[in-house]
């Protein structure tokens, strides 16, 4: 039997009322003058599939606030004081609905100064629109896929240089490789990348390269893989197929390890193997063993860096958290002192002025390559890469650039 | 339709009347009010949006009985319809209803077939599709570029863009756009349960109710059943569709894990089982609970001493728990609840039972 | 393109093993009770979890984690049954459907809650060795993990065939009326199936948990597959769920040669709603086919 509408309204009615009267009473008037605390606001996937690299950016990004709230806080001309960081951190779960929705909670029920960024393409995608529409400065470390800042945003600021740039500073390295006389030419490329936006601008930076240079590069195999994969025979049997003499792929932590433990377990070889940023992780090198050795990666930052800042925040991060600092919360720490220094510069918590002071970002004495923080116009930065291969016991050699460079690559990978 | 009053009050009629309206009018006014800064707003447009979808699947589940956890390929569907024409230039709002067109095509091409199993296989059937479905539209532009036939509907090289997902230019006005979404959004969420009412209401939704009770009985007392289950999966997905197609213009931004994932079918099936399955009200006070739940336990901390758990994660757990209790205690839901809660406050009162007993009583209300 | 084709058919019948494994628990409880069990997926996630703990916190020795891990999820399956599943026993299908579904989200989000979201591999010490035969490079993990699935399947095969309890099973499998009438307990012996079922569940992803990633969402798609070699294979004989296994594995791995390896699962898929459309009436109408015929008894 059905209940009549009336009921239903008043169902609904009540049930509406009843239910969001806690936010009713918690709206008050907005706070004037000098604030207590400046209010940052961040969601990342701290559950979920990325999980582990959210986990990393919380360690980041609370470590550079404490820092700087150890020294007092930021200096903020307008009221002639320093004043302390709140950090308020959501968890989105590693979904997209759910990242915009607590954006919007940022901006909207807990008034945020202005928001740090999420961690993952698909995310950053997503939430990006809510510190667009509100305008509310927007900074991230963990977002590199240019489509991101291919959208005309006035708010929105990235630390991560693209992955288009990242295929081709390993293309590059490779053709330096050919004129060296260590590997030959032309050279046969089998590539594989995630399904996501990230994967894709790997997959298209090599086939950009290869089609520039067809006397140099040819690839014989391009195809995506499921994110998060858990079998990769049909993959790699393909790839097995293709006999290709180069192995290039673009994965997460997780997928990398499985790849290449499958990649090993199947007998296959190639003369140079890249999981493009991924190679250096503790975890995957522990798991995988001797089979990680020679791979080379292409990365936002690395610990073995020999400048100063690099060296600096490894320890502050060893010290903090007891396990080896990789480029997650590097970037995160430097995200959120980026944030901070445009505060300081503008001199408000006005947000307009603080984007504008984010725009003109040139902040020296950097963790990241190059040592320099700046933004293009599409306010993504847009410096150089490290290159880095595992050797053997478990250590590393960082290949390029010339000037950070420890070791000469070992190229092609030795036969076992 | 009954007009007898239940025993609320004195003048029940008019009393529900103005509490009915009341609410309608705090509905109206919640962008103007700018509740929380807003976000009371963005919260009432996921809401409406959830009821809707979940409205439309009882159509199909609570009505005739055929538990689909494949519905997201409808969201799904729409939200993409709506995209990919929109960014050729078709205006945003004629794409709604052919979003809700190709989705329910779609719902024709595989329910056909599978509408003929019965209830667990159907479900079953519908978890492959839906699986299926999302593979397919991750993978469709890499499929689709090396076949002449299709070459044409690539623009850029990009049909559905996979996982990068597609993206909708923001106008220029992103707040006013939002607050017409919202009344946007609550027109749609009206336009459902005005169709769940008059189905329920009709022959229709008489013969679903058969079909849903004995379909062997249904069949030979004359109810047309393949066509009469044809046409609530035609109705149910043209709304999920719509639904997706709104959300998609409201987001800007959709992937295909987002709007084909099986969480959100999993959330279509979740609404109306919890609310009250086969009733009218019963999935809008699901979806209410739903998203209300979800808010406000996505910032909850659970804090013991030393130990601090978020609680993020513990939405679908509930959620979970709640449908084991319910399918186990009460399967008519929360609205189950409720009607029990109603007869027992019937019954309670002396002067109640006096009243009541002069009533004709319809067994249990 | 030269694709190792003896490789993938090795690699596929490898696989196969498993597959039945999981395939089989899926199929007994069906027979059983003709529930439909969803919370299949969550306790072959569940099995991959506890083969991690077992192995990487507690340093058993991984091809001794299911001796451990088995005998637990029996005795959870039978509490499973016995306190839950036992009271939509008798109410329409759909019931059983959802409450299992309800466990299943249920186990998901408890895993979620204690492992995070992060996707995670086992590595034994025998994790990438592999030897040749005939040109074609063996996994060790992958052999052993085959091995103990047909071990299990067979020790079964016996089990159900020569023991009282097994023909009761089957009986109560035929006719659940009639059963009560001859004195068997049927309450019990449903505690038992229920409680296999969940066992083999259990090794399976414990064996999965060997050679695959998993995370918390692990499962749904190898639960679907699971459906798909039941309805392929058919219920009552250990030959036809072998064989649906086969089937789909060598679909899954040939598969290759013609559409892209992401699309590899959307076939598994596909051939599962093709299979329960043309199935006339679904699992039933495939049995009440082949009755008359003499096919099964």
């Amino acid at each position: 039997m059905s209940i009549s509408r009336s009921v239903f309204r008043m169902m609904v009615g009540l049930a509406l009322v009843g239910l969001f009267a806690p936010l009713l009473a918690a709206c008050g008037p907005v706070a004037p003058a000098a604030p207590a605390e400046i209010v940052l606001g961040t969601a990342l996937p701290l559950t979920g599939g990325q999980a582990r690299e959210g986990g990393y950016f919380k360690k980041g990004y609370e470590l550079a606030i404490k820092e700087i709230n150890d020294a007092g806080g930021v200096m903020v001309k307008e009221y002639n004081k320093k004043i302390p960081i709140k950090l308020i951190l959501y968890d989105d779960k590693s979904d997209n609905t759910t990242s915009v929705q607590l954006y919007e909670k940022l901006v909207n029920e807990d008034k945020v100064h202005a928001l740090l960024g999420g961690y993952g393409t698909p995310l950053i995608s997503a939430h990006t629109v809510v510190p667009e529409k509100y305008q509310v400065p927007y900074v991230n470390g963990g977002g590199a896929t240019g489509e991101i800042y291919a959208r005309n945003m006035k708010y929105i600021f990235g630390m991560l240089a693209s992955i288009e740039k990242l295929a081709h500073t390993l293309m590059d390295w490779m053709a330096a490789q050919q004129d060296a006389g260590k590997l030959k030419k032309p050279v046969k490329i089998a590539v594989v990348g995630e399904n996501t936006s990230h994967g894709k601008e790997f997959r298209k930076g090599v086939q950009d390269k290869t089609k520039a240079a067809p006397d140099r590069f040819q690839v014989v195999i391009d195809e995506p893989f499921e994110l998060n994969l858990k079998d990769a025979d049909p993959l790699l049997q393909k790839v097995k197929g293709a006999n290709a003499d180069v192995f290039l792929a673009d994965a997460r932590i997780a997928d990398y390890t499985t790849i290449h433990r499958r990649y090993t377990e199947l007998g296959l070889s190639h003369l140079i193997v890249s999981y493009g940023p991924r190679g250096t992780e503790k975890a995957a090198r522990d798991a995988l063993g001797a089979a990680a050795d020679y791979i080379v990666s292409c990365n936002w930052w690395s610990a073995d860096i020999p400048t100063q800042e690099a060296k600096a925040f490894a320890e502050k991060y060893q010290k903090a958290y007891n396990e080896p600092a990789e480029w997650f919360p590097a970037l995160a720490y430097e995200t959120a002192r980026v944030m901070a220094k445009a505060i300081e510069t503008a001199g408000t918590l006005d947000k307009v002025k603080v984007r504008d002071a984010l725009a003109k970002t040139d902040m020296k004495n950097s963790l990241v390559v190059g040592g320099r923080v700046w933004f293009e116009a599409n306010g993504q930065i847009n410096n150089d890469y490290v290159m880095m291969q595992n050797l053997p016991g478990g250590k590393l050699g960082l290949i390029y650039p010339k000037n950070v460079a420890t070791t000469d690559a070992v190229v092609p990978i030795p036969k076992k | 339709m009954s007009k007898l009053p239940r025993s609320f009050g004195r003048r029940p009629f008019t009393w529900k009347l103005w509490a009915g309206l009341a609410g309608l009018l705090f509905l109206l006014a919640i962008p103007l009010l700018r509740l929380a800064g807003g976000y009371l707003q963005t919260l009432g447009f996921l809401t409406f949006l959830y009821v809707t979808m979940s409205t439309a699947w009882n159509i199909l589940g609570g009505y005739t009985g055929q538990t689909s956890f494949g519905h997201a390929t409808f969201y799904g569907l729409g939200a993409y319809t709506t995209t990919i024409l929109a960014l050729r230039g078709v205006p945003p709002l004629l794409t709604l209803p052919l979003a809700g067109v190709i989705a329910a095509v779609y719902g024709l091409l595989w329910g056909y077939p599978c509408l003929r199993l019965r209830g667990q296989y159907f479900a079953i059937a519908t978890i492959g599709v839906g699986e299926a479905t999302r593979l397919l539209m991750l993978n469709l532009d890499d499929l689709v570029k090396h076949s002449a036939l299709f070459e044409g509907l690539l623009r850029k090289g990009v049909l559905t863009g996979g996982a990068t997902g597609l993206m909708l230019p923001t106008p220029p006005d992103i707040r006013a756009y939002a607050t017409a979404f919202y009344y946007g959004g609550m027109a749609l969420m009206f336009v459902a349960l005005a169709v769940s009412w008059w189905v329920k209401n009709s022959k229709f939704g008489l013969g679903l109710f058969a079909i849903n009770m004995d379909i062997d009985a249904a069949e030979t007392v004359g109810v047309p059943t393949t066509r009469y289950k044809i046409l609530a999966l035609l109705l149910s997905a043209f709304m999920v569709g719509m639904a997706g197609s709104v959300y998609a213009q409201y987001v800007f931004y959709i992937d295909p894990q987002t709007v084909f994932g099986f969480p959100v079918s999993i959330a279509m099936v979740l609404m109306p089982t919890i609310g009250g399955i086969g009733t009218l009200v019963g999935p809008v006070l699901g979806a209410v609970v739903y998203v209300v739940v979800q808010d406000r336990i996505l910032t909850a901390n659970l804090t013991l001493g030393a130990f601090r758990l978020s609680l993020s994660t513990m939405h679908l757990l509930v959620y979970g728990g709640l449908l084991v209790l319910i399918v186990l205690f009460e399967p008519k839901g929360l609205i189950g609840l409720l009607r029990r809660f109603v007869s027992w406050w019937e019954r309670r009162g002396p002067q109640r039972v006096a009243a009541a007993s002069s009533h004709p009583r319809r067994g249990e209300p | 393109m030269n694709i190792d084709l003896p490789a993938l058919i090795v690699g596929a019948v490898l696989l196969a093993g498993l597959y039945a494994t999981m395939s089989y628990g899926l199929a007994l409880i069906y027979g059983v009770m003709k529930i439909v069990n969803l919370a299949h997926a969550g306790v072959m996630m569940w099995g991959a979890y506890a083969a991690f703990l077992v192995i990487t916190r507690l340093g058993v020795n991984p091809f001794l984690a299911p001796v451990i891990i088995v005998p637990l999820f029996f005795g959870l399956g039978m509490l499973m049954q016995r306190f839950i599943v036992r009271r939509v026993m008798y109410a329409p299908p759909i019931s059983s459907l959802l409450l299992l579904f309800g466990i299943w989200l249920i186990m998901q989000n408890v895993a979620y809650l204690l492992f995070s979201g992060d996707t995670r591999t086992i590595t034994t010490p025998y994790t990438l060795t592999t030897f040749k035969v005939a040109g074609i490079s063996i996994s060790v993990n992958r052999l052993v993990v085959f091995a103990v699935g047909i071990l299990a399947l067979v020790g079964l095969q016996r089990f159900l065939g020569h023991t009282y309890v097994g023909k009761a099973i089957r009986a109560t499998a035929q006719d659940g009326a009639a059963s009560q009438l001859v004195g068997i307990n049927t309450d019990r012996i449903m505690e038992f199936a229920f409680g296999i079922g969940t066992a083999l569940a259990g090794l399976a992803g414990t064996l999965m948990a060997l050679i695959f990633a998993f995370d918390p969402d692990f499962g749904r798609s190898h639960l679907l597959k699971g459906f798909c070699i039941v309805v392929l294979g058919g219920l009552e004989s250990f030959v036809g769920v072998a064989l649906g296994a086969l089937v789909l594995a060598l679909a899954e791995a040939l598969s290759i040669l013609v559409v892209m390896p992401a699309l590899q699962d959307f076939i598994s898929f596909a051939i599962l709603v093709i299979v329960l459309v043309i199935m006339p009436g679904g699992i039933m109408g495939l049995i009440a086919m082949l009755k008359p015929k003499g096919v099964i008894r």
